[in-house]
């Protein structure tokens, strides 16, 4: 069968989520569709239209022991949770880069003191980077930033789901310390953790810049200047000594 | 306030286990029987749920790149699920059935009352989808809601409702096409 008529694609998108496909023709759907954008683009616009009907289907309370066994499957019983430490470490959001260029200060002399210097150097091993913070209006910590300082590749990690609203794309802003305007750097990735290139490396870009904003503008290309007002910002840190 | 699933399942994606939590607790009653629906045994929907969840815990990653509604997104998941189990031991004995001295025996035509199935649909929350649906000729509306409802397959339909399996195909492909030409037509 020829995969490549759009109409043959959309077809069996449909009677793949409608579920009327048998064995060996659903199994065979399932594997092109891990290799096939477009077709798995199908079938997600086939579930949004089909899947509202399942809303009419009468709720069943789960046995009380069911949730356990799917923690015990996941390996959560027992185990610590999987951003327990990130979270710790993160509470008091704002400020944290400074926070935590003090305490890489402070243990490294620390270290210094009462560990012979060879154990040392095994201990200061991060790369010279750009390191940004960003919080929310109301203080939560949103973003990590990070780009090795001769790098071109910025890597972002949410703290909290950004979610741009239907259109727009969340656009990272450099804010230069002299107070001049803000220099957009680029569109960050919708992934909860995902990196994005820079125009130029972080240490051209990001050198005389003291904070990091985020804004969600039109999609298409980069504004010159941010339209909306900020949705995540904070202090952007140069991590060596 | 109480988040959405929608806010708990993109906190999931960030490995959130007590978003996890509050997601399971907000969405595991309508999911499991949207698999009790389909498989209709309770231990065996239970294992279809169970291994939704273990899907949504790894994938909920993916689900933020692509935005699906995140109850659609789940009820999906659980759909695929339930079907398979269904596919892998189906819950009724087909109409007919070859035995291993090669004699064949049939069974009575199940029940296939379309008034439960009706209500089913009167009682989608989706005005559109409920409203194209109804512009679908009475058969293939039948043959449409029997298969998402009770997870037939075409042969399976066609046993179930004594039809050719070429009429129920044609049925099934043209209430599709005329039910998505009219769900665009809506959004346009």
């Amino acid at each position: 069968m020829n995969y490549q008529r759009p109409e043959l694609r959309d077809r069996l998108a449909s009677e793949y989520v409608l579920g009327t496909l048998h064995g060996q023709a659903r199994a065979r759907f399932e594997k092109l569709r891990r290799q096939d954008a477009l077709l798995d683009a199908a079938v997600l616009a086939w579930e949004s239209r089909l899947m509202p009907l399942a809303g009419s289907v009468n709720s069943l309370a789960p046995s009380p022991e069911l949730f356990t066994r799917i923690e015990t499957r996941l390996g959560f019983r027992g185990k610590p949770e999987k951003q327990g430490w990130f979270a710790w470490l993160l509470k008091p959001a704002v400020g944290w880069v400074a926070a935590g260029l003090f305490v890489g200060v402070a243990t490294t002399r620390l270290v210094d003191t009462i560990i012979p210097a060879p154990q040392t150097a095994q201990v200061a091993q991060l790369p010279a980077s750009y390191v940004g913070v960003l919080s929310d209006p109301q203080g939560k910590a949103g973003l990590l930033v990070s780009s090795l300082r001769h790098g071109r590749t910025v890597d972002i990690k949410q703290l909290q789901p950004v979610i741009p609203p239907a259109g727009q794309q969340a656009v990272l802003w450099g804010l230069p310390k002299n107070g001049s305007a803000p220099i957009a750097v680029g569109t960050l990735p919708k992934t909860p953790t995902g990196s994005f290139t820079l125009p130029a490396t972080s240490e051209v870009l990001f050198a005389e810049v003291g904070q990091l904003g985020v804004t969600y503008e039109p999609l298409g290309a980069l504004p010159t200047q941010p339209s909306q007002p900020w949705a995540f910002i904070g202090h952007c840190g140069k991590f060596w000594m | 306030m109480a988040e959405s699933v929608d806010q708990l399942l993109a906190r999931v994606a960030l490995g959130d286990q007590a978003a996890f939590r509050a997601l399971y607790a907000a969405s595991a009653g309508r999911l499991l029987g949207v698999a009790m629906r389909l498989i209709g045994d309770k231990a065996r929907a239970e294992d279809a749920l169970q291994e939704s969840f273990v899907a949504i815990w790894n994938q909920a990653g993916k689900y933020a790149a692509h935005r699906a509604q995140a109850m659609t997104w789940m009820t999906a998941i659980v759909r695929n699920k339930a079907i398979d189990s269904l596919r892998a031991t189906p819950k009724e004995m087909p109409l007919t059935q070859t035995n291993d001295d090669g004699e064949e025996s049939s069974h009575d035509v199940a029940d296939h009352n379309p008034g439960p199935l009706q209500s089913l649909l009167e009682r989608c929350a989706d005005e559109r989808l409920r409203h194209c649906l109804g512009h679908i000729e009475e058969s293939p509306r039948q043959a449409l809601l029997m298969a998402f409802y009770d997870g037939l397959t075409h042969q399976e339909l066609a046993e179930r409702l004594a039809t050719p399996l070429g009429t129920i195909k044609a049925w099934v492909r043209r209430g599709l096409a005329r039910l998505q030409t009219c769900l665009q037509g809506a959004e346009a």
